[in-house]
């Protein structure tokens, strides 16, 4: 079923810098294509104009503007079923953070583009970031079967298995792929994210940098590169963001915290960052960069004990990215809940946060602690977990112990 | 152990048109949409990385 509501428009209602353009390519293109045709338009056969308005919103894409880039591949889209508009417009509104239109899109442009890899890999990819894991893998798996030679659904599932604590796996797979095909940019950037989360974690106390993360059975370092990308292979590129520092050395640790206070001030483990020596970073999902400073701790014997740790930043957050104030859980709160977290925290790829469904209890009220019934990884401590209405129940703060994990509770009232 | 085998079995789902959609029940059976939350939360998320401060003191982001 489809409800896309967009129309595919004529090519006269374009912005007047293109009417030109248009004009050349109106007998290429006629009015509402699709209706004559519901298949997509190969690639070959874009008219200039279109093929001019996607290569303006990659443009913006590549400069870290995704909305824009959205906006623009959306207006390509709606002169046709143009397969490469309407996947970038899905990316883009994934990057850009309007996850909602990403969702109700991707599964729209995943059925009208069922020759597109990319499409099925993006659907499988929101799949999981929304929950549906095992369904995700599934359809990434079928993906990978049908077209063995793209790239983008086995980027999708090594991805998906490095946030699931499996970066073991996520390399096997990328290491399969690129013996049979050849070293690929997208598999070879995201083995590195493997090989390094497979470090921290084996770590455990995450004290360690990301020097020695090399291996020696890389075949990444070892295989030919894979021929230069054509119209059938698929990519998986990362987000423009900004970069951690370059420093000759590499963060100590890492993990996750949440914007409070208007985008002021941020919250995360006093554990991860309490020393005296320590440079702290922090970055959004839009790939924004902020030195951050531990506040000093206050007089009161509550804020002295407190595992939570306040952070202030050499520039705001914008505001609309901070958790509402009230949006904290009552202090008894208990059941249903989800975490957010970048699992792979010490990595400096552009990233985007993945959902993990929990159930919160055994409630210390003494202490302020909870378990919750999923392990978590060492990249993870510091993630908010979230009550069923979205309310901040408290920071992770214990790594997978027998198949549990455990919260420090935070209500700030 | 890892969460994978048992996603789906934490949360109530339903489906909606052609998108999935995950919900969250509330003790008051109230449900929120998934993708509503984390289109809500998700921004305020952030990476928490920590440097040597000798190390990091001259340190430029690379991009931004």
């Amino acid at each position: 079923m489809r409800y896309k509501t967009r129309r595919h428009q004529s090519l006269a209602s374009l912005p007047v810098t293109a009417t030109l353009a248009a004009t050349l390519a109106a007998a290429a293109v006629r009015a509402a294509p699709h209706e004559q045709s519901p298949a997509s338009i190969p690639s070959t056969s874009i008219p200039p104009v279109i093929r001019q308005m996607i290569e303006q919103a990659r443009q913006e894409l590549a400069r870290g503007h995704p909305a824009a880039a959205a906006d623009l591949f959306e207006q390509a889209a709606e002169h046709g079923e143009y397969e490469e508009a309407e996947v970038g417009e899905v990316r883009a509104r994934l990057w850009a953070g309007q996850f909602r239109h990403a969702v109700a899109i991707s599964s729209v442009v995943a059925g009208e583009h069922p020759e597109s890899a990319e499409a099925q890999a993006l659907l499988g990819f929101i799949e999981d970031r929304n929950g549906y894991t095992a369904q995700a893998l599934q359809r990434l798996r079928e993906e990978q079967q049908s077209r063995p030679g793209e790239a983008a659904p086995v980027a999708a599932e090594a991805e998906v298995r490095i946030d699931r604590h499996s970066p073991r796996e996520a390399i096997e797979l990328i290491d399969r792929w690129v013996t049979a095909h050849g070293a690929q940019p997208d598999l070879c950037r995201l083995r590195s994210r493997a090989a390094l989360v497979e470090a921290f974690e084996a770590a455990g106390a995450g004290k360690v940098g990301i020097a020695g993360t090399r291996d020696s059975h890389n075949p990444c370092e070892t295989a030919t590169a894979h021929p230069a990308s054509t119209a059938g292979e698929s990519r998986w590129p990362e987000a423009t963001t900004s970069r951690f520092p370059t420093t000759p050395s590499s963060p100590v640790t890492a993990g996750n915290g949440v914007i409070t206070d208007e985008g002021r001030q941020v919250i995360t483990l006093r554990r991860l960052i309490d020393s005296p020596s320590a440079s702290i970073w922090v970055r959004n999902a839009r790939g924004e960069l902020r030195q951050a400073r531990l506040e000093r701790r206050g007089e009161n014997a509550s804020e002295i004990a407190s595992e939570i740790a306040t952070l202030s930043l050499s520039s705001p957050f914008a505001a609309d990215q901070s958790l509402p104030h009230g949006g904290s859980a009552p202090g008894n709160a208990h059941g249903l809940c989800f975490a957010l977290s970048f699992s792979a925290a010490l990595s400096e790829d552009a990233m985007l946060p993945a959902v993990t469904p929990c159930f919160a209890f055994d409630l210390h009220a003494g202490e302020g602690t909870f378990n919750i019934n999923i392990p978590l990884s060492v990249g993870e401590r510091g993630s908010p977990v979230f009550d069923a209405q979205g309310r901040l129940m408290g920071l992770a703060n214990e790594v997978a112990a027998a198949g549990r994990g455990a919260l420090t509770g935070y209500n700030r009232r | 152990m890892k969460w994978l085998p048992q996603a789906e079995g934490h949360l109530p789902a339903t489906t909606g048109g052609d998108s999935p959609q995950t919900t969250v029940a509330s003790q008051s059976q109230a449900t929120v949409a998934m993708p509503e939350l984390y289109e809500r939360l998700a921004p305020a998320i952030v990476q928490v990385a920590i440097y040597p401060h000798s190390a990091a003191a001259a340190a430029t982001p690379a991009r931004e």
